[in-house]
């Protein structure tokens, strides 16, 4: 997918929110759009969406997408459940794979009990997680988040953290903004800042795969299950005795990856974290 | 194809969860309730029906339209474009229309007297029956082009989508050469004379315009979004 010249204004001799942005996202990338608040952050992922036109240039190549806003309207007269099946279905996928589909996000995010309740009794969480739902359910080949994590509670955004890797190991390409600049760190392949002018300039490189000294973490995960793939930092694995693991995995990353293993599932004990012996 | 499908199901059901389909059709119910007395020719009352069906449609489509609140019609234009979500929306208005027109023949049939007036020929009630919903599909598809002259994203001030959807429902229907004009007048004039025709003409040139007017609107929904 690829942004040429892509510039945006509202009404003709109004400022340009952005301009001249070139941007490539490849299969497998996770991109965070930054910038300062009101400098078309949104509006970007908006035009990506094809949701906004441009006022110049071109979005090529984007093929099925999914957007989740940053706020979803609790007013719509759905219950949660029948939304998904709807959305599901304009999506493409038959009905009885749209309500499965429907009730495994549910389940992932853990308000299957919710699923009958109509969205103007949930609270704004709870109705958020649906709206991050709903653009999961068909494997898009664009993702695209806004802000979409605003308002989960730590347990949801570490899914939505698992489920926006997994999208890209599985060849999707992700798109997001969010206020926290740790979100997904490690894990995002390119940063990109939207400046006051309108420009798209590439931040900082993230990506620094082995930067600094080697850290190894090491834990137990009492139920035995598998850890998630999809790790910051790509760490690697050695199996201890009984159900403990090491990852190893370099500095850079270590702090997201601890994050990540707290507040993900399975869950794990952390028995050690340590600079790898013999390392610089 | 399947995925207006799919928007249409979507928009139904938005009416229907919503309860926004109810204030149309109990405006229409008293419209008849008033316009029509019991025992009157069926073939007049199908004609007033018909008629007053033309604002009722453009109505369905400014609820079906405006029952999407925008964060939510934006996750839908990312999965299926904006035309397609337009187009759904006005399938919908159409869907609910049509299912309107032929609540009001059978409610007619019940509630008139004879078939034409009384004085002349009467023509066979079949014939009467099929003139009426022809006229009425002919008001619905009319009213639906109406209502997306109307509204979003043809109009985008929404203060004044009601008067001007009034206002150009009853041109419409008063226009000479309109398609709803002629098929109305046909049947008020198969009332008095007894000899009843099929508006076949009129249903295809309204089907034309409608199909061209939301093609043309669904288009303008990517030019203009939101």
């Amino acid at each position: 997918m690829e942004l040429a010249g892509i510039g945006k204004r509202y009404g003709r001799g109004g400022r340009w929110i952005l301009r001249g942005v070139d941007l490539a996202v490849r299969p497998g990338e996770l991109v965070r759009i930054a910038g300062a608040n009101g400098t078309g952050k949104s509006t970007l992922l908006k035009l990506v969406a094809g949701i906004e036109r441009p006022s110049a240039g071109r979005v090529v190549g984007r093929g099925t997408a999914a957007y989740v806003p940053e706020r979803f309207p609790p007013a719509l007269p759905f219950d949660a459940s029948s939304y998904l099946l709807r959305v599901g279905r304009v999506h493409g996928l038959s009905a009885a794979e749209a309500r499965r589909r429907a009730g495994e996000w549910l389940d992932r995010f853990g308000i299957a009990d919710r699923a009958g309740t109509p969205l103007s009794k949930l609270s704004k969480g709870t109705c958020q997680k649906v709206a991050v739902a709903q653009a999961l359910l068909a494997e898009a080949r664009v993702l695209l988040l806004d802000e979409a994590w605003t308002g989960l509670d730590p347990a949801a955004r570490a899914v939505l953290d698992e489920v926006a890797a997994e999208r890209a190991a599985l060849g999707g390409a992700v798109l997001f903004v969010d206020h926290d600049p740790a979100r997904l760190a490690g894990l995002t392949t390119a940063a990109y800042q939207v400046g006051t002018d309108g420009a798209l300039r590439r931040a900082e490189e993230p990506d620094a795969a082995d930067d600094g000294p080697l850290m190894e973490i090491e834990v137990d995960v009492p139920d035995g299950g598998p850890l998630p793939a999809g790790l910051p930092g790509a760490p690697g694995l050695t199996a201890l005795e009984g159900t403990a693991v090491r990852l190893t995995v370099s500095s850079a990353h270590s702090d997201a990856l601890l994050r990540r293993l707290l507040t993900g599932r399975p869950a794990v004990r952390v028995l050690a974290v340590r600079r790898r012996e013999g390392e610089r | 194809m399947r995925q207006v499908g799919a928007l249409t199901r979507y928009h139904l059901e938005l009416l229907l969860r919503g309860h926004t389909w109810l204030p149309p059709f109990l405006a229409y119910a008293l419209l008849l309730v008033v316009g029509v007395t019991a025992g009157d020719p069926l073939l007049g009352d199908l004609g007033y029906g018909a008629a007053v069906l033309l604002p009722v449609s453009a109505w369905y489509v400014r609820s079906a339209l405006n029952a999407e609140p925008p964060a939510s019609r934006a996750c839908l234009v990312a999965v299926a474009g904006p035309f397609r979500v337009q187009l759904g929306a006005l399938v919908a208005a159409l869907t609910t229309g049509l299912v309107l027109a032929v609540a009001e023949v059978a409610a007619l049939w019940w509630a008139s007297g004879t078939v034409a007036n009384p004085k002349v020929d009467q023509p066979p009630v079949g014939a009467a029956l099929s003139a009426g919903l022809l006229t009425s599909v002919v008001c619905v598809l009319l009213g639906v082009l109406v209502g997306a002259l109307c509204n979003r994203p043809v109009l985008t001030r929404a203060q004044y989508g009601i008067p001007v959807a009034l206002a150009l429902a009853t041109a419409v229907l008063v226009a000479p050469g309109s398609p709803a004009n002629t098929a109305v007048r046909g049947l008020a004039d198969a009332a008095r004379t007894g000899r009843v025709g099929l508006p076949w003409l009129e249903l295809l040139s309204a089907a034309g315009l409608l199909a061209a007017v939301a093609a043309g609107t669904a288009a303008l929904a990517g030019r203009r979004p939101e």
